[in-house]
């Protein structure tokens, strides 16, 4: 940030000094090709800066969707009739989007963590998988459904945090 | 022709727990009346064997290692390795059900 501003004084400070003379207007051939190429690499640059800023939000929201999968109570308060279908399903969902992450997430050096949050997801994912006929012993299990999925909580704020 | 099996078309879109005393659609059951007399024929033609894991509700862990992880450990041939598992709608289940088979495969 501090160059462009450096530049500009810079340019206007020229600007200046120069604007009472009487070729103040005139431009050569090589400033005009200097000027291009200046601009032409700025915009380019700027745009980079623009997607990476663009794939940072999005994974800001898958992550913020993960979330929302994780404190949702359904995910670990499981009744007698809760049906199987949407046990399995929203173990999809979850294991879909970090799967996601996984893909996307090593651009911004984030493969520890997505790790972590992908070893919590199966230890969810093994509960309801090994109980999945058994509702009863599911109800009972609140506390146990809930503790990976409140560590996978956790581990996306830290994660937030990291990527801005 | 390959021989392909759709679980959610073939056989049930909510499949269950690990075995048959654990309800319906286990995968003891699957393996059973499905995917093993499926192997042997894909064996016996000389043919692909395609398990499509696509258009269901999702598969519970203990569904799928009882199934495949089963497989293997009746088998007792790498040749499990070369079923083909297609799943669109949760690619992480190829990984696993090929890891199910490889610990199988190495704990007989």
């Amino acid at each position: 940030m501090l160059v462009p501003i450096i530049l500009s004084l810079s340019i206007v400070y020229l600007g200046y000094r120069n604007y009472k003379t009487e070729s103040f207007f005139d431009i050569n051939f090589t400033t005009c090709l200097s000027l291009l190429i200046v601009i032409w690499i700025s915009f380019v640059l700027v745009e980079k800066q623009t997607d990476l800023r663009k794939r940072k939000d999005a994974l800001a929201d898958l992550l913020t969707a993960i979330q929302k999968t994780v404190i949702e109570k359904e995910a670990y308060i499981i009744t007698e009739n809760t049906m199987t279908e949407y046990l399995t399903m929203r173990k999809r969902g979850l294991n879909n989007k970090i799967g996601l992450l996984k893909k996307y997430g090593k651009e911004f050096g984030l493969e520890k963590d997505i790790e972590f949050l992908e070893e919590k997801a199966n230890e969810y994912g093994e509960i309801i998988g090994n109980h999945i006929d058994d509702k009863t012993y599911l109800s009972k299990s609140a506390q146990e459904l809930q503790r990976p999925l409140n560590l996978i909580d956790d581990r996306i704020y830290e994660i937030m945090l990291k990527l801005y | 022709m390959p021989i392909v099996i759709n679980i959610a078309k073939d056989y049930t879109k909510t499949p269950g727990g690990r075995e048959k005393k654990d309800g319906p659609f286990s995968g003891e059951d699957f393996r059973e009346t499905i995917l093993l007399p499926k192997f042997r024929e894909a064996e016996r033609l000389n043919e692909k064997l395609i398990i499509n894991l696509d258009g269901g509700y999702g598969y519970g862990t203990s569904f799928l290692e009882e199934a495949f992880g089963g497989l293997a450990r009746i088998i007792k041939d790498e040749k499990v390795m070369n079923i083909d598992i297609i799943s669109d709608e949760e690619p992480i289940l190829i990984e696993d059900i090929a890891a199910y088979m490889k610990s199988a495969l190495q704990g007989s």
